[in-house]
């Protein structure tokens, strides 16, 4: 570990010689969940922007990087640690895990997307996680402000140290939550979990889709205004390309899909 | 204005590298300690393993954010700062001293000469914001 990936890279020339990134819209097919996760990271390696919707061959809960199976398994659905090419029982979610951090989400009932690129650069000019959480949020309720009217971010002071012991990511607080106020309550709707690498940053988001009206066939209309909302430049749908996907299954086969890396927190280096 | 000691180089990913007696101190800088910000988890190499420079040795992190963290020198992992574990508070209130992260055995410390001294880490950070 860690299982690295070089990729080309594609980049696009203005008109007066300069370098201008286009970004990537890609929406591929649904994927198991170690392959999901194991797309976000080699699409992290991309010099370009990428905005992806991630889409669940089956439900799976994903941990944030540091979250330690056995703490986190009673408190929630019946989980087992993903390993591929051995299906689960029924009733058991198979659980993967990120390389952002975080809390535990359930996949397969919300909006989950990934986004990949530069850091720093123009969205996120700093690599400080307050920061481009905070500005990865806002572009986030530009992008859905419309099919979630009332969304707005939590904003104010919060400590993920002092929330360590919640296992659910939406049980947790952060400044960068998107939240909505029902009934005098504020209910969270949304969060984001990154991974820095070097001058690369991959973002994460899930959004509850019980509390957005949020059209299967306008989820590509809200990645692209979330690619405007960022300022990463027009956004061109795209395909997972041959190279890609060798890469996901590659590390599908040797990361994601272990019994190893899905059960420990800890890497052995 | 984050503290950039003269007496060790640094990567621009905000690694610093001290040598003392035979070996690399390696921890970050104090600039990227503020930038983290409130810190949860820290994932270290074992005593014995190998790192190579401007390759990640580890992890931290921070706010819902892991960062990876890169070597700035080649060799083997010769100490490692077990106080972390539980204090990893002291990354951020003593980055330079009680907060090293690993100690190397390098293989060739001239890897050193190729890293920023603190006048081009400056100007870095200067530049950053």
């Amino acid at each position: 570990m860690p299982v690295r990936i070089p990729i080309s890279s594609t980049r696009t020339s203005d008109l007066h010689g300069s370098t201008l990134n286009t970004s990537r819209l890609l929406m591929p097919e649904a994927l198991e969940a170690d392959e999901n996760m194991a797309l976000d990271e080699v699409l992290i390696e991309g010099h370009q922007w990428v905005l992806r919707k991630t889409t669940w061959l089956s439900p799976a809960v994903t941990l944030g990087r540091f979250q330690v199976i056995a703490d986190v398994a009673p408190l929630l659905p019946p989980i087992t640690p993903l390993q591929r090419g051995f299906p689960g029982d029924d009733g058991v979610l198979p659980a993967v895990r990120r390389i952002t951090g975080g809390g535990s989400i359930i996949h397969g009932g919300d909006l989950t997307l990934a986004i990949a690129g530069p850091c720093p650069s123009r969205p996120f000019p700093h690599r400080s996680p307050a920061e481009v959480s905070s500005l990865a949020s806002r572009a986030l309720l530009s992008a859905l402000l419309p099919y979630c009217p009332g969304l707005h971010c939590r904003g104010g002071e919060g400590s993920e140290r002092r929330q360590a012991d919640l296992a659910d990511c939406f049980l947790r607080h952060a400044p960068s939550d998107l939240v909505i106020a029902v009934a005098g309550e504020t209910q969270k709707v949304g969060g984001v979990a990154l991974h820095f690498r070097s001058e690369r940053v991959l973002l994460q988001v899930s959004i509850d889709r019980r509390k957005i009206s949020l059209p299967e066939e306008e989820e590509e209309t809200v990645l692209g205004a979330l690619a405007t909302a960022l300022g990463v430049g027009p956004a061109e749908t795209g395909e997972v390309s041959a190279m890609e996907r060798r890469q996901m299954l590659r590390l599908a086969r040797e990361k994601y899909g272990t019994r190893g890396w899905n059960e420990s927190a800890q890497t052995d280096n | 204005m984050a503290k950039v000691p003269e007496d060790r180089r640094y990567l621009s990913s905000h690694e610093w590298a001290l040598p003392e007696d035979g070996v690399v101190v390696v921890g970050i800088s104090e600039f990227a300690a503020e930038e983290l910000g409130e810190l949860v988890y820290i994932d270290l190499p074992n005593l014995g393993s190998a790192v190579t420079a401007r390759e990640n040795f580890g992890e931290i992190e921070s706010v819902k954010a892991v960062s990876e963290l890169n070597s700035p020198i080649s060799g083997k992992v010769v100490a490692v700062n077990v106080d972390l574990v539980d204090r990893l508070e002291l990354i951020s209130k003593s980055s330079y001293e009680e907060g090293w992260m690993i100690k190397v055995e390098p293989i060739d410390e001239s890897e050193l000469e190729n890293l920023l001294d603190a006048c081009a880490y400056s100007d870095q950070l200067d530049s950053d914001e």
